[in-house]
This record gives structure tokens, C-alpha cells and sequence, in this order.
């Protein structure tokens, strides 16, 4: 008899684990949790065949990471501290997977602001366990169904605008973690969230299953900043679903400069008119690093702007993936998307794939986008040569100034900083350049 | 100071540069004068040490040491200074970091501590009040958006900055309007000293008004074809290039 696929023993895993995760006392969680795990059974890990996942292979993830939930874990605090806002905030800070409420500031929560880690949750659960949809490309989704352990939980009532940020931070563990996040903001209610995954330190190979959920009720603003700094052995997969009402603004920075294999995908759906999407990333891939970030935005309805700027820094055998659909609606006139990508490969190795994929169907529309590859440009280089700065510092440079256009996108002070100081660890690390 | 010796070069394997020969001595000022394309700025970037600037003859001496092995940081941190005719745009990057990088890759060379930020910013600001620029365009990203009288205003406030002991100035009174170039001049004149030198290249006597040359030159296609006191600058202002030129052809 062969040994137990990778999905039988995840599985197995599941038996033993299902006692402990939230809501294994609501019976209508658990048959829930037991249908996505049906459901990825049925499906299996995303592959190549799937035009969404056409450039990103999880093949190793199979034989590098053990199919079974975290344990109990633990965070040097100066790492803790390292990846949190020096100022006011709400933090949730999860450890492999589960809730660390000593590393947490919960107190002081304003009226009309429900927060609170998912393990607290109780009727909202099977909102918060909807499924994403029951086919391949969707499979991790359930499988994080089946499994999620904890997760954030932000609701505001409307006209509700919290003045501090909302902070959640994750640290992987060398096994299978599945957070699970819902946000839903009120009418005009306003948010600024703060999503990072972060290096325990360990070098361990992990597996960060992320979901995420954010529903935006008419009039509601939401900055949502995501920063994905892991281990070089960590695979991290998340999918963030985003629904848009009439006048609201979504607006999502994502940093990504870490992991064996991560991938974001963002599926954003206007469900009202008149709204606003903003939507900037930066990756910074080296060793072998394989970042993917990939989009799916739906103007199902008329008179909505998205704007997407994706930016690329790849050094040594990196791999950055950017695919970038936008879905126009028949009747969705005056729609406005642009959308534009940009990279930098620093060595023969690295390397992008980068896919605009416009399907407009509807006739009113201003659409674009547009692609650029290069190397950092040599007029630059040489201009700061000839003002005595060595060529790896000119380069460092020049790749922060690169950056700098998604990370301006921050809101100006402490967080602006905070993206700043995390985009900045990244580029002093960066090998000096040859000359 | 500065000694090109028989210098030719090539740019993209055609030879702009057919032997130029021309010695400053410490303190001098010389101007560089000719008409479009006679390769002034190609010879303003060997001077620097520009990728693709291939020197094919000659030497070039600074203080008896040759600069052709050189990159181009070791030159400018050896006091070779190129105020550019086209300043490069750098988004992104603060026009304050870039100086503050360079001002201590060059103190850095001549084994000085770094210059702290606040100190920076004290000289930084005194040097801007010098040359009547606004504050704010330390901040700013460096020359993007800058006006053309900006961009050659921020050249001289680098150099200004950074001290060098050969200034080269590749028609860095273009796109400057009259009062902007006498500022400029009185800032290029306050650097002014018995061991700094110039090399002023202009298509316009005006400047040479303000700061005026020790010696004035002709180039014209790749050669120096005339040599002068600074009255030349004035007889070609009068004449044009077509007496000499057809005289050294
Ligand atoms: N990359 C290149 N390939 C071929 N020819 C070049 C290249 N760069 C410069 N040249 C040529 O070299 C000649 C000298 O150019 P240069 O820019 O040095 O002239 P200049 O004297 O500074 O002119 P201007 O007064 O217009 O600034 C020109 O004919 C120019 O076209
Ligand atoms: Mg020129």
C-alpha cells in the first residue's frame, strides 16, 4: 500500500484538530467546516492548468510542509515589536495561528466598533466561514474553511470612524496556519487597517493560508495596508475578497517582500455606483523568492474608478508574477480603470510575468494599461557616480525611489513611515552592487 | 591641476574627440566656447567618466595623477565636479538624501566623519540662501519637475556643497534668466580660491561677464582650433565661428 496522499493525511488532520477550532460546538460551523473540507478534497491544490494560477506552482509545498495544523508557539518580542506601529492602535497579533493576547491592545474599543480575534467569535462564524466558491481555483479558500483557527474580526456600525489604525499581525510557524479575517464596514464608516505577516525566525518551512473578507457599505473608506515580510521558507497564499458599495473608497497598499512562494490574489466587486478603488503594490523578490500578486477587479456597475500600480524590484533567480484582470460589465458605462505595471529585473535570472487581462464589455469606458521592464536606468546611475556615490549605494537609492511611488500612497506620518522602514529593510539588505 | 594630453575619444565607436590639448593651472578659470556638436559635453563626460565615453589616446592628469581608471565616484570624490547641461531626474528619491549621500561619500574619501543631518541641513539652508532657492527644494525629488532655471540653479547648489577643486560647467547659464545667472556667477565665484579650478563651457560671453576666464577656448569638431585671453569670448560674440573655423580647416 502507497503511503497517504498529501490531502488524505491533511484530512486526517482535520479529525483530530476539528474539537478545537471555533465554533466546534455550533453545529451549523462544524457541517460547514466539514463541506470545505469536502470541497478541497474534492478540488485539490490550485495548479498551473487554472489560467489564475498559470504562473505559480505549489508543487513543493507537498513535500516541503507537514499537512497538519501549528502548535502552540511563541514570538521573540522584539520581533513583535519590529513589525508593530510605534503609536496608537488596535492590535490583534496571532502566533501560529492563534490568538496572543498579551502582544494584543484591545482596550479602550469605541462605541459602535466590534474587534476581536475569531476564537472570540461566536454568531458571526459562519458569516465569516461563507464560502468563496467551490471549484479548484478557489480550493485553498476552503481548505482554510475547513481549518481556520483564528482570524480578525472588525465590524463598524455606520458613521462609526475609528481615528487609530487597526494593526493585525501574523507570525508563520513551520506547519499549516490558516487565519481567517472578516471586515465589514457601515455606512460611511471609515478604517485604516494594517495587515502584516511577519519572520518568527524560524527556518522551518511554513504554509500561511490566508482568507480574507471585507465588505464596504455605502459611503465607508477603507486604507488597507498589507505587508508580507516572511521567511525564505515560507509559502503563503491568501485570497482577499473585497466588496465595494455606492461611494465608497477601498484603498489597499500591499507590500510584499518575503516568502518561498507567496501569492495575493484580490478579487474586488463594485456593488455600487460611484466608487472609488485604489490599489497599489510593491514587490521586492530576491534569492528565490516567488512573489505572485493577482487581481480580479469586476465594475459590475456603472460610474467607478480603480486604479492599479503594480511595481517589481527582482534581484538574483526572483520571480514576480503580476496579473491584472479587470472585468467590465456590459451596462457598468463610465467606468474608468487604469492599470499599469512595472518592473526592474537586477540580474539575468529574475524574472516577471506580467498579464493585463481587460475584458470590457461595455462601450463608455475610459480602460488602460501598460507595462514596463527594465534595469535601473544607467543616466541615473551615472548621475549620482559623478557625485561620489559608490554605484551599490546609487542603487540602493534609485530602488528606494522606485518604490517610494507605491509607498507614498500611504497615508503621510507614523504609517507612512512604518511601510517606509519595512520597504527600507529590504534594500539595505541588498548585495553590493559589483562595481 | 588639470592636464588632457592628446585626448581623443569615441562615443558608440565614432570618435567625437581628435586630440585635445589643454593644461589649467590651479586657480585658473578657462571657457570653453564652439558651435553645436563640436564636442564640448563629450568632453565635459570623459572628463567624468561616463560609461561609453571610450578614450582611445592621450591621458588625462589631475594633480599628476591620471583619471582614466577611474569610475566615475573616485573622480568626484578626487574633487571632479560636472555641473550637467541635461540634469538628470531621480523620482522618488529627496533632493536632501541624494546631497547627504554624496557630501559623505566625498568627506568619507578625504577620511572625515559623516556630516550629521542636522548639520546638513544647516549648511544645506545657508548655501540655498546663497543661491536665493526656496528651502522646499530639498524635499523635493531630485530636479523632477524642477524648471530648467531650477535644475542649473540645484547643479551649482550641489557643488556648492560638495567643494570640489575642478568645476566643470556645461552651459550652466542656459535657461537661466539675468538675474539668475548673476546669482549663480557670485555662487561659482564664492568657490572661487588659488587652488580650485574652472572649466566653463557657454555659448554666451554674458556669463564670462560674471565669472571671467583666465584663458578662453575654441572647440570645433573635436579639436581646440583657437586659444585666447578673454576677449576672444568677445570677438566671437561679434563674429560667430565661421572666420575661425574656416581659418583652422
Ligand atoms: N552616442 C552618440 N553616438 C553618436 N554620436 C554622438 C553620440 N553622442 C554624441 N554624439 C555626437 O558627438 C558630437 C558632439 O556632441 P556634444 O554633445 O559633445 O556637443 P556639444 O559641443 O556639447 O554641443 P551643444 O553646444 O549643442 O551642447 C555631436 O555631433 C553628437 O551628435
Ligand atoms: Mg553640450
Amino acid at each position: 500500500m502507497s503511503a497517504p496522499s498529501f490531502i488524505d493525511r491533511l484530512s486526517a488532520a482535520h479529525q483530530s484538530a476539528a474539537a478545537s477550532l471555533p465554533g466546534a460546538a455550533q453545529p451549523e460551523v462544524t457541517a460547514r467546516r466539514q463541506a470545505a473540507l469536502d470541497s478541497f478534497r474534492r478540488h485539490g491544490l490550485p495548479t498551473a492548468r487554472l489560467e489564475a494560477w498559470k504562473f505559480t506552482s505549489l508543487t513543493g509545498l507537498e513535500r516541503q510542509v507537514p499537512p497538519q495544523p501549528a502548535n502552540e508557539g511563541s514570538v521573540d518580542p522584539a520581533r513583535v515589536q519590529a513589525a508593530t506601529l510605534p503609536g496608537d492602535s488596535f492590535r490583534l497579533v496571532f502566533v501560529n495561528g492563534r490568538f496572543d493576547a498579551a502582544a494584543s491592545k484591545l482596550a479602550g474599543l469605541p462605541k459602535g466598533v466590534r474587534l476581536l480575534p475569531l476564537s472570540q467569535a461566536g454568531p458571526e462564524l459562519p458569516a465569516v466561514l461563507a464560502s468563496a466558491g467551490d471549484d479548484r481555483a478557489t480550493s485553498l479558500a476552503e481548505l482554510n474553511a475547513a481549518f481556520a483557527s483564528d482570524g480578525l474580526l472588525l465590524q463598524l456600525d455606520d458613521g462609526v470612524a475609528l481615528d487609530r489604525p487597526v494593526e493585525l499581525v501574523a507570525f508563520g510557524a513551520p506547519a499549516l496556519v490558516n487565519l481567517r479575517h472578516l471586515v465589514r464596514l457601515g455606512h460611511k464608516a471609515e478604517a485604516t487597517l494594517v495587515e502584516s505577516y511577519r519572520d518568527a525566525g524560524s527556518a522551518e518551512t511554513g504554509w500561511n493560508n490566508i482568507a480574507a473578507g471585507i465588505e464596504l457599505a455605502e459611503g465607508a473608506k477603507l486604507t488597507h495596508i498589507r505587508l508580507q515580510g516572511e521567511s525564505a521558507a515560507t509559502y503563503h497564499a491568501a485570497l482577499g475578497r473585497v466588496s465595494v458599495g455606492a461611494q465608497a473608497r477601498y484603498a489597499h497598499v500591499s507590500v510584499q517582500a518575503g516568502g518561498r512562494v507567496a501569492r495575493h490574489e484580490l478579487q474586488v466587486e463594485f456593488a455600487g455606483r460611484d466608487a472609488e478603488v485604489d490599489i497599489q503594490g510593491l514587490v521586492l523578490a530576491r534569492g528565490s523568492s516567488h512573489v505572485d500578486h493577482t487581481l480580479r477587479l469586476h465594475h459590475a456597475v456603472p460610474d467607478c474608478r480603480s486604479n492599479q500600480l503594480f511595481k517589481h524590484v527582482v534581484d538574483d533567480q526572483g520571480h514576480a508574477v503580476f496579473q491584472g484582470g479587470i472585468r467590465v460589465a456590459p451596462h457598468a458605462q463610465k467606468t474608468d480603470a487604469q492599470q499599469l505595471s512595472r518592473t526592474l529585473l537586477l540580474a539575468d535570472r529574475a524574472q516577471i510575468d506580467t498579464k493585463p487581462e481587460l475584458e470590457i464589455l461595455a462601450d463608455d469606458v475610459k480602460c488602460s494599461h501598460g507595462a514596463s521592464i527594465g534595469d535601473v536606468d544607467a543616466q541615473q546611475l551615472f548621475y549620482m557616480q559623478a557625485r561620489g556615490i559608490s554605484v551599490a549605494e546609487a542603487r540602493r537609492l534609485l530602488l528606494s525611489g522606485f518604490a517610494y511611488e507605491v509607498v507614498s500612497a500611504v497615508p503621510e506620518g507614523a504609517l507612512r513611515d512604518h511601510v517606509e522602514a519595512f520597504v527600507e529593510a529590504w534594500l539595505v539588505q541588498e548585495k553590493d552592487g559589483q562595481a | 591641476m588639470l592636464e588632457i594630453k592628446n585626448l581623443h575619444a569615441k562615443v558608440d565607436g565614432k570618435e567625437i574627440l581628435h586630440g585635445i590639448d589643454l593644461v589649467i593651472k590651479p586657480g585658473e578659470i578657462h571657457a570653453v566656447m564652439g558651435p553645436n556638436g563640436s564636442g564640448k559635453s563629450t568632453l565635459s563626460y570623459v572628463l567624468a567618466g561616463r560609461d561609453g565615453y571610450e578614450v582611445t589616446e592621450g591621458d588625462i592628469l589631475l594633480n599628476g595623477q591620471s583619471l582614466l581608471s577611474m569610475e566615475p565616484e573616485e573622480r568626484a570624490r578626487e574633487g571632479v565636479f560636472l555641473a550637467f547641461q541635461y540634469p538628470v531626474e531621480i523620482p522618488g528619491v529627496a533632493n536632501a538624501t541624494f546631497l547627504r549621500s554624496a557630501v559623505n561619500a566625498v568627506r568619507k574619501h578625504k577620511g572625515l566623519a559623516d556630516m550629521d543631518a542636522m548639520t546638513f541641513l544647516k549648511t544645506a539652508k545657508a548655501k540655498m540662501k546663497q543661491l536665493q532657492m526656496d528651502e522646499k527644494f530639498l524635499q523635493r525629488a531630485v530636479n523632477v519637475g524642477f524648471s530648467g532655471g531650477e535644475k542649473k540653479r540645484n547643479e551649482v547648489f550641489q557643488m556648492l556643497m560638495l567643494e570640489p577643486s575642478l568645476m566643470i560647467l556645461d552651459e550652466t547659464d542656459s535657461g537661466l534668466d539675468i538675474d539668475a545667472l548673476k546669482v549663480v556667477a557670485e555662487g561659482v565665484n564664492a568657490l572661487r580660491s588659488p587652488e580650485r579650478s574652472a572649466l566653463v563651457i557657454t555659448h554666451y560671453q554674458r556669463l564670462l561677464d560674471y565669472i571671467v576666464p583666465d584663458v578662453v577656448h575654441v572647440l570645433a569638431r573635436g579639436r581646440i582650433i583657437k586659444t585666447g585671453g578673454k576677449d576672444l569670448a568677445l570677438e566671437l560674440e561679434a563674429k560667430g565661428y565661421a572666420d575661425i573655423v574656416a581659418d583652422a580647416a
